[in-house]
């Protein structure tokens, strides 16, 4: 005998297409910090080296 | 930057109301970021996934290929083991595909799906699609009205398609 369970959403997609090419002046960090779909405290993590020094004093004194 | 389209996607989702609220929320805050232009497309997918026991992976494949796929004459076409249906339903489009899938393809497919709460190694799954190529403009209330009425009939079809393989199967 076959026992079948009970049929669940496993996954929901939506999807639009644009009828125009869109262009975006906003900067793409400013967009997905809006949408808010990561943690702004991750994106806001300085990628460069020496960004984590903010202090100019400090900045000038590495050069 | 420049973006022709935007999909949202939410996997094992509990409930179709909260997850279309929070779709409907992501988009307003895209369309306040960057406003939405004019919508060719319009589309709704549903994935739904339902574990079968007491039965093997490739005996279940080869009935459900005898059944649908060389026995039926409903289905339009078949891709690889599973099968596809198109039709029509005033101006919207519904895109159907079902089949049955082991637990790797699972897995490897659906990598939230909660496993360890299944005890199956065969599922049946099956795919609605409903879309729109009338061209409008982006509106929260017609997405919503558009997403509210497609998943209706992504969940009459699933009805159907359940009780269709309880017969068979």
């Amino acid at each position: 005998m076959i026992i079948i369970a009970n049929m669940d959403i496993s996954r929901f997609e939506t999807k639009l297409e644009f009828s125009e090419e869109t262009r975006v002046i906003t900067p793409a960090q400013a967009v997905i910090q809006r949408i808010g779909t990561k943690d702004i405290s991750e994106l806001e993590k300085p990628h460069e080296p020496g960004a984590r020094i903010r202090d100019e004093k400090l900045k000038l004194a590495i050069l | 930057m420049t973006y022709n389209d935007c999909s949202i996607m939410s996997e094992d989702p509990t409930d179709h109301r909260q997850t279309i609220t929070r779709t409907l929320s992501i988009l307003e805050n895209i369309n306040d970021a960057t406003p939405i232009s004019k919508i060719k497309l319009q589309r709704l997918r549903i994935f739904w996934i339902r574990p079968v026991r007491n039965y093997e992976f490739k005996p279940l494949k080869r009935k459900y290929r005898q059944c649908f796929i060389k026995e039926k004459e409903i289905f339009d076409n078949c891709f690889d083991s599973s099968v596809v249906l198109e039709m029509s339903r005033g101006r919207l489009n519904l895109h159907h595909q079902s089949g049955i899938m082991d637990i790797s393809q699972l897995q490897k497919d659906y990598r939230v799906f909660k496993m360890k709460a299944v005890t199956s190694k065969v599922f049946i799954f099956l795919s609605t699609t409903i879309s729109s190529t009338d061209v409008v403009e982006y509106s929260r209330k017609s997405f919503e009205e558009f997403l509210l009425n497609s998943f209706e009939i992504c969940q009459t079809h699933s009805d159907g398609f359940e009780k269709i393989m309880e017969e068979v199967i």
